[in-house]
Parts: C-alpha cells; structure tokens; sequence
C-alpha cells in the first residue's frame, strides 16, 4: 500500500490541483455574492486559502520515499560530475578494472578447486570414513585418502547403524576396445548402490544397483561417464546395450551417468564405471575380493537425516570396531596386525566436495595467489583514494560553496560515497572482462587434464556476486576516508582563501599516508616476486640426473591382457626390439616407478651387515624394474660395478643400487657384492647381490632422490603399468607415429597413452612454481608502476604547491641544486617509510608460503635487499622530474604568480 | 520503506486537533473541502484562524488512514467538486478522539483551575 502511495502520488497531485482551485471558485462566488468587487473577490479567495503551491508540495511530500528521491538526485549528480572529469573516471574506473578483475579470476580458481561441492544429492550429508591404525593399505592408482578391504566394506554396509548408504570405489586404469580401437581408459570401481546412494541419475539407459554388483564376475556391466560418451562414442545413444572390451573381457554399457558427475574424487576423472565385483576383469593380475588385508576402496557413507551427528559417528565407530573384531575372529590374522585392530580409530570426514585431491595439490598456490591479487587490489584502491584526495582538494570550492548555502555534511559525504561506488561498479563491471580474459590466459598455463576437465572459464551468480561485493568494499575503501577529510567543518571556514591558494594541509598528510603505503605494499609484492621467481629458476636448472632433452616418454600396461607375468614381460621386451628398430631411436628404456611417470613403488629390505638405528625400523627404500639399457637411454652414469644386460636373467638376482643408497646404507663400504633381500624375516635369505652403483636421479623436480634399488625386469614380481623412455637423435615428439604403429604391429590390444616429451612432463609437472612465478612478476611489476604513479603525484604536487616558497627561498639565495635535494628528500622519505614497514609485513607474510618455495628460504636477504633497492631506486626515478622542476623555479616569477 | 509524514503547516498540537475536527463537522455527512473550512472556522466562533489551504492536507492524510473516503460530486453552484465522507474507521477513531480530547481537556482544567477549597 505504501509503495502504491509513491507511485500514484502523481495523480493524487493532480486531483489536489483541481480541488484547490475549486476552493478559490467556491470562494471567489461567496465572496461576489457578499458585494466584493470581482477583482478583490479573487485575491481575498487566495488569501484565504494560502499558498497553493507550498499545500500540494506538503501532500506529494507525504508520499515521498525519501531514501529513493535523494539517491536519484545524488545520481543524476553523480554522473554529472563524472562526465566533467573524464580523466579522473577513467583511470580509476581502469585500475579498479584490473584489481577487481584479478581477484575475480583467482576467486574463480579458488571456486572451483576449492569450494566446490559434488554435483549430487544433498552432498552435506556425506562423509568420508577415515581410519586411523598403522594397517597397510595398497594403493590401485589413486587412493591416497583412507583405504578398506572389500570385506570390511560389505560389513559396513550391512550393518546400517549409522548411515542410510555406504558406497566404496577405487580408482584404476583399464584398457577398452571399441570397433577395433584399444585405448586406456580412468576406471572408477564402485560399488552397486553407488549411483543410487549419491543420488546421480542416467543421461542414458540405466546406472548400476545393488543387483549388478552381488557375485564376483557375475555382471559383465559397465557404465560410462558423461564426458567419456561424448568424447568416445560421439554421445549416441545408441552405445547402451553394446558390447565393448574391457582388458580383453566382453562388457556390455547399461548406461551413461548425468553430465556435470565426474566422480567423486575431483582431479581423478572416471572414463568408465565398473562394478567392484568385476575386479576381475578390471586388474586381472588382482585377486583382492575376498581377502580382509587387501585394502583399497574408499568408503564414503551418506548420514541419515535428522540424527545428531555425534550419534552417527558413535554408532558408525561401534560398527567399525565390530567388523574388526569379526575380523580378529578369524583364524591366520597376523600378531603384527591384531595390535594395530586393537588400536584403530574411525573418523568421519566431511565429503561434500568428496576426495578433493585438487583442493589438496593446489590449495597452498590458489592461498598464496588469491593473498598477490588482494594486495594488487589494495595498491589500485590507494591509487584511486590517492586521486580521490587530490580531486576532493581541487573541488574544495564547490563543497565549501554547498556547505555553506546549507548542506549538510552527511549530503556531502553521501555524495562523495556516491561517486566513489559508482566508479567502483563501473569497475566491477569492466573486470569482469578482464576477468575473463586472465582466467583464459591462467587456463592456458594449467595442464591440460586440469584446465580442460576441471576448471573452466564462464560466469556464475557466486563470482557475479563475489566481483561486486569486492567492487563495493574497494568503492567504501578509496572514498570513505578521502570524503570524511574533505568534508571536515574546519574547511566551511576556508571559504574567504581564493581558489589557487593552499588546500590545508590534511589532505596532503593524507596522501603521504597513502603512498607509503603503496610503496609498503609493492615492496611485499615485489619481495613475493623475488621469492617465487628464484623458485622457478631454481626449480627449472634442478639436476634431475638424467638427460631430458630428446626423451619420450609413454605409458604401457600389458598386464591387463597377460595376467602371466612372463607373458607381459615378453611383450615388453618384443615392445623394446620393435621400437629399436624405428630410424632416429638411440636408446629405449622402460621402467616400474622411474621418473616422472608418477607412480612410486616402496619396498622393505634387508641388507647385509646393515642394521637399522632402531630395531623396529624398516630399511625403506624405492624399488624400480628397469630393463637392459635403461640407463644408457635416461644417460644415467654408472658410477660403479655395471650395468644390466640381456644376459641377466631370471638368476642370479642383481640389483643396482643409487648413490644415495650408498650413502644412507652402506656407510664406507664397498657397495659391490653386498648381499640383500626384499622383504624382512626372522631367517633372512639373502639372494641379491648389489652388482653396480648408478648416479641419484629425481623421481620429480621438487622431492630429492630417494634410495633405489634398480632390478631387471626379468626378475619383476609384481606386475603394473611401465613407462618407457625412448631417446632420439632429433625431436623427441616426432617419433610418436612411429612408435605408435610399431606397436600395433606387436598388439593392437595393448594401448599405448600419455605418451609426450618428458620435457613437457617436467614442465606440467612444476605449473604450480611457474604460475606463482610469472604472476607474482606481473603483480609486483604492476605495483611498483602504479606506487612509482602515486609517488610522482604527491611529489609533483607538493612542489606546485610551494611554488612561492620555493622562489622566495631561491630569491633569498638558495641554490637550484638545495631545491632538488630537498624535493628528493621528501620522497625518499616516503619511500623509507614505505620500505621499512613492507619489510616487516614482507618477512611476516613470505613465512606462510614457505612451503611453495624451492631452494630459497622465506627470509631471503638477498632478495629483501634487492627488493628495496629497486623501490628505493623507482622512487628516486618519481621524484627526480619534480624536483628538477622545483630547482629550475625562476624566483621573479613565482612570486609574481602569488 | 517509511513514508514521511511532514506537517509544516500546523503545529504538533493543533494537527491532531485539527483531524478531530474535520471528523466531527463529517458527521453530519459529506461534504467539500470549502464547506469543511467554513464549518469549522464557523462553528468555533472564528477562534481556530487557520489557513484554509492546510485543511488539505489534512484530509489527504486522513484519507490514507483510511478514516474518510473521498468521490467527485457536483457542488450546490453545480460544480465538480471533490467530496469526502467519514468511514467506519474514521467514525471509530473520531469516538476515541473524543473522549481522549475531553480527558485532556479535564486534565488541563484541573491544572489551571484547581478546584476551590
């Protein structure tokens, strides 16, 4: 009803026209009627009435919203005085941009890979079980969170205490054959009520139940991602009920799960479903169903409404304990184990953005990013204040004038704020542009399984509301205070000074106090560039202990169709030949674990004579199978004894250890005919004889190299993807097509994947350290520009300002060159200040993102010093035309224009 | 969203008084605003001199109250005249004014003139 006042106020004003006028007819006849004479008749009706104008401004006053009519009348202002100064708006409107901008396509970073929740039903209810024993678990692929065995995962789920659904699924690798085409493919093994317990539905034909997943190998079923179909079998509906290869065994495709569900563990994306009673068929060398000490699965429960959650965690921990102790029950646990059952803990987790495994590889990056781009916003914001001020001086005529003739100073202020939100919004506005464009540039700097399936650029209502909330602090930071200091009451009182002379000194205190703090804040940036770029250099010249250049490297699993472990190492070894014999190939290595292929093989040793510090503790070292000539093709040295050749066999068992091995074990002595064993035992049989030492080589560019033990393949137990190294005289990526058909020629069933230069490995693999790197430059090099801006401003100004002074002291006999220093002195003030304090806030904050450094340590003098020497050296460069300008004053002048 | 409601015209006192007697001279039916002015400066014997004109605000505002409601009809020289009525509300609230006015009134006399011992 009220609204409807202020919006039929118009028509009420005019009905109350016409009334008033028919009161002065009424009048007017009464009065003729009484004997006045016609003229005075009307003028006496008016008197009577009074003002007609001041009653209907008092009714459409009555229907005034007053908030409303003010913030149109300041707008209409507003942009009035925008429009006057084009300079101004435009270069705060720009720097606003590009701060607000920055924040938003880090913000939308940070969205993505760490605040997203999993696009199923409901995901706050879900929780990821987390156990707390010293129970080894064995790792598929990817699985680095909690792991259990299958069995206690049907124990769990059976037991329906504490959840209203438990799902499991581990990640793997799977060959699948398709109209004559092998290819691997990421495998999610799930369990039946997956789908239904997450609540995820069909794009196509059906999603697994609890049927498809009751008996080991009974369902031949597989269900295919969304991205998957659409990238493989052009999303045509007509893939469900075929039939395709799994690892050789025929499966039929039931369906194909919504679009937008990638898994649920971000950063491993899931090609394929399959039932986790298919093990089988999905690593066919396995056989881990039925056995309690395999533990693999993630198990992740979804909470039943309306229970307190402490009562589900009790109730979830009771079911756990039980389940183990069914399991102590059985016959053949392990003394070592029934310890650790005795002493497990279960947790439960919060799952809504599930495993996040992006979330843990990037958070400290996206932390450190998101803590650059604040403060780029910071030093634009002080920018804009910084000209705000300035401007707020040069309009002091105008908001002594209104406070004089009445205004409030609230209107003023209001006023101000105004201006300064609108600029702000007109910024918030541009930087979603600029956003746009950086997060496209950001993408492109991402590897590619990370840009393309996990962040993409694009707009939601989160990041359109994050752009303006931050547009609207930034508008209340530059223009609040500058508003308040312009506005001050004492200033009413200047009005009698003329325009060209003096603003009062606050204003100019002000800007001191903000330019110190642009130059504070680039000095953090520019310390912050220092840090993350000697990481990259430092990171980039590592000595990884082989030769990258001209290396190739691809993945193969023959495993999947040989489960015979002989087969697959025939295969590897046929593999090896054909490659050989491609023109242009100068060596082929292949390796379990070796660099950069990401996978990482642990073992237990016993070795001779070697005992460790404390009994209890396992001699751990990596263990990679390497074939003949591995070396050679990585340019591996051997340091000493020799390497593996053909002739090493099944028997007798050598093995090559690493330097760091020999240093760590092997204390002074003569590495050569050691004897070990893998594995510990009470009656150790030492069947391995160490037959050469080879030079460390990096696993990857951060970690060290960690103890090795080399054995030839021949002599592999444990069967898994190998990745091969093949070296050239030329460009590596050439050979690709080659090596592709010769390896059809020796099974077109075995794919071949990820095959790339290593150089590129390497370089994907440090994104993290080169996307801090060449934004922490670009950041502190735009900071130091717009701190260099301010600096020249106050500078410029402060001299314009004491023009007078300054030709009255060189009338007095000053000289030019006492002018200059005196100018220069002022700023390096400034500056000093500045430095001071942005090394103290530098060395607090370079602390937290010590852990994103690489050979260079938070506290880096080096760095610190350099740092401030370039802001000392760019404030000297703002300060030096001003102040050239102040010693080349002509006194007679200066003083002629006072 | 609050709408303002300003009374430049008449004081704080008088603007209460002065609905209390548009209300009254309504009850004995509807009338113009000129007729209300002349009623009221009439029949309180030319003691409430106000300005004709800020009577119209006044009844702007009892309008939005709701206690009168207003049609066009046509004046005794057979003119459009605007007509206002008091509603239901406004005859209840015009009770209510009433005895809250005579109260104050007892109240102030009692002050002014106590009564004599």
């Amino acid at each position: 009803m009220e609204w409807s006042r202020f919006v039929r106020r118009t028509e009420w004003d005019r009905e109350r026209a016409e009334e008033v006028e028919q009161y002065i007819e009424i009048e007017t006849a009464d009065n003729l009627a009484r004997g006045m004479p016609p003229a005075e008749a009307r003028s006496a009706a008016r008197r009577k009435l009074g003002n007609p104008a001041l009653i209907r401004e008092e009714i459409y006053r009555m229907n005034t919203i007053g908030f409303m009519e003010t913030f149109w009348r300041d707008m209409r202002y507003t942009l009035r005085v925008l429009r006057k100064s084009p300079g101004y708006a435009l270069v705060a409107v720009l720097s606003l941009a590009l701060g607000i901008g920055a924040n938003t396509s880090i913000f939308s970073l940070v969205d993505q890979v760490m605040l997203r929740t999993l696009p199923v039903r409901d995901p706050a209810r879900l929780v990821l079980l987390h156990r707390e024993d010293g129970l080894a678990g064995t790792a598929v692929e990817d699985n680095s969170e909690s792991v259990f065995s299958y069995p206690m995962y049907l124990r769990l789920r059976d037991d329906g205490r504490a959840f209203s659904g438990v799902i499991a699924r581990a990640g793997t690798a799977v060959t699948i054959l398709y109209q004559a085409n092998a290819e691997s493919a990421g495998a999610d093994l799930v369990s039946g009520n997956f789908f239904g317990v997450l609540g995820v539905r069909a794009a196509a034909g059906r999603l697994f139940t609890t049927a498809d997943d009751d008996a080991p190998m009974a369902h031949p079923v597989v269900v295919l991602s969304h991205a998957y179909w659409v990238k493989r079998f052009a999303a045509t509906p007509a893939i469900v009920n075929r039939t395709v290869h799994l690892n050789g065994f025929p499966m039929t495709v039931i369906g194909v799960s919504a679009a937008g569900f990638n898994g649920i563990s971000p950063g491993n994306m899931p090609d394929i479903y399959v039932p986790i009673t298919m093990l089988g068929a999905a690593v066919p060398t396995w056989n881990a169903l039925d056995n309690p000490r395999f533990r693999w699965l993630n198990i992740m429960a979804r909470t039943s409404a309306g229970i307190p959650f402490e009562k589900t965690r009790a109730a979830a921990v009771a079911a756990y304990r039980a389940a183990l102790n069914a399991e102590l029950a059985r016959p053949g646990v392990h003394a070592s184990d029934a310890k650790a059952y005795r002493n497990a803990r279960l947790e439960l987790r919060a799952a809504a953005q599930g495993i996040n495994e992006l979330r843990k590889n990037n958070q400290g990056a996206l932390l450190a990013l998101s803590a650059m781009v604040g403060l780029v916003l910071l030093i634009a914001c002080a920018n804009v204040a910084s000209l705000t001020i300035a401007r707020a001086t040069a309009r002091q005529r105008e908001l002594r004038i209104r406070l004089a003739i009445g205004a409030r100073r609230w209107d003023l202020i209001r006023q101000l704020l105004l201006e300064g939100l609108t600029l702000a919004l007109a910024g918030g506005t541009l930087g979603l542009l600029v956003a746009d464009w950086t997060t496209r540039t950001l993408l492109r700097m991402l590897p590619q399984d990370l840009a393309g399936d996990w962040v993409t650029a694009g707009l939601n209502p989160w990041l359109l509301a994050f752009t303006f909330a931050t547009a609207l602090l930034s508008g209340l930071l530059f223009s609040l205070v500058p508003a308040i200091q312009a506005t001050r009451p004492d200033l009413a009182g200047a009005l009698r000074c003329g325009a060209a002379t003096a603003p009062p000194t606050g204003t100019v205190w002000l800007r001191k106090v903000v330019v110190t703090a642009q130059v504070a804040l680039s000095l953090v940036l520019v310390v912050a560039a220092g840090l993350f770029g000697r990481t990259l250099f430092n990171i980039a010249r590592i000595d990884l202990g082989f030769r990258p250049q001209n290396l190739l490297t691809f993945k193969v699993d023959a495993s999947r169709s040989r489960p015979n472990l002989a087969d697959s190492v025939a295969y590897y070894a046929d593999l090896k030949q054909r490659i050989s014999t491609v023109p242009g190939v100068t060596g082929v290595g292949a390796a379990s674990g070796g660099p950069f292929s990401n996978s990482n093989h642990s073992a237990n040793i016993t070795l001779e004579g070697y005992h460790p510090p404390k009994p209890e503790d396992e001699v751990d070292v990596q263990e990679i199978a390497v074939n003949p000539g591995f070396f050679a093709a990585l340019d591996i040295p051997v340091r000493a004894g020799r390497e593996f050749s053909e002739r090493d066999g099944a028997a007798p068992k050598a093995v090559v250890a690493n330097e760091a091995f020999v240093k760590r074990y092997c204390s002074g002595r003569n590495p050569l005919g050691l004897h070990l064993m893998f594995g510990g035992s009470n009656h150790p049989v030492l069947d391995r004889e160490i037959v050469g030492v080879v030079g460390d080589s990096r696993g990857t560019s951060r970690d060290p190299a960690r103890e090795a033990l080399y054995f030839p393949l021949s002599q592999w137990d444990k069967p898994s993807s190998l990745m091969f190294y093949v070296r050239s005289a030329g460009d590596a990526g050439l050979l690709g097509p080659s090596i592709r058909a010769v390896a059809r020629s020796a099974d077109a069933n075995v794919p071949l994947w990820e095959m790339s230069p290593i150089t590129l490995l390497i370089g994907d693999s440090i994104y993290v350290e080169r996307l801090l790197a060449m934004l922490s430059v670009a950041f502190g090099a735009l900071a130091t520009l717009l701190a260099a801006l301010g600096l020249y401003g106050i500078v410029a100004f402060t001299v314009a300002r004491r023009t007078a002074e300054i030709g009255l002291r060189m009338a007095l006999g000053a000289l030019p060159g006492d002018m200059l220093r005196m100018v220069v002195l002022e700023a390096a003030r400034l500056a000093l200040a500045g430095i001071v304090i942005g090394s103290a806030a530098a060395l607090a904050l370079s602390r937290l993102v010590e852990s994103q450094l690489f050979g260079v340590k938070a506290a880096d003098p080096v760095i610190l010093t350099c740092a401030a020497a370039l802001l000392a050296l760019v404030a000297l460069g703002a300060a030096l035309a001003p102040g050239l300008r102040a010693a080349r004053i002509d006194p007679m002048s200066a003083l002629k224009y006072e | 969203m609050a709408i303002k409601d300003r009374q430049p015209l008449a004081g704080e006192m008088l603007q209460g008084t002065l609905d209390l007697l548009i209300l009254q001279t309504l009850v004995l039916g509807p009338a113009h605003g000129h007729t209300v002015a002349h009623a009221i400066e009439r029949r309180s014997e030319d003691v409430l001199q106000v300005e004709h004109g800020s009577l119209y605000p006044a009844l702007h505002r009892l309008q939005v109250r709701g206690w009168i409601a207003s049609f066009w009809g046509t004046s005794e020289n057979n003119r459009r005249a605007r007509y206002y009525r008091l509603t239901p509300a406004g005859r209840k609230q015009l009770a209510e004014q009433t005895s809250h006015w005579d109260r104050l009134v007892r109240a102030v006399n009692q002050v002014l003139r106590p009564v004599a011992e």
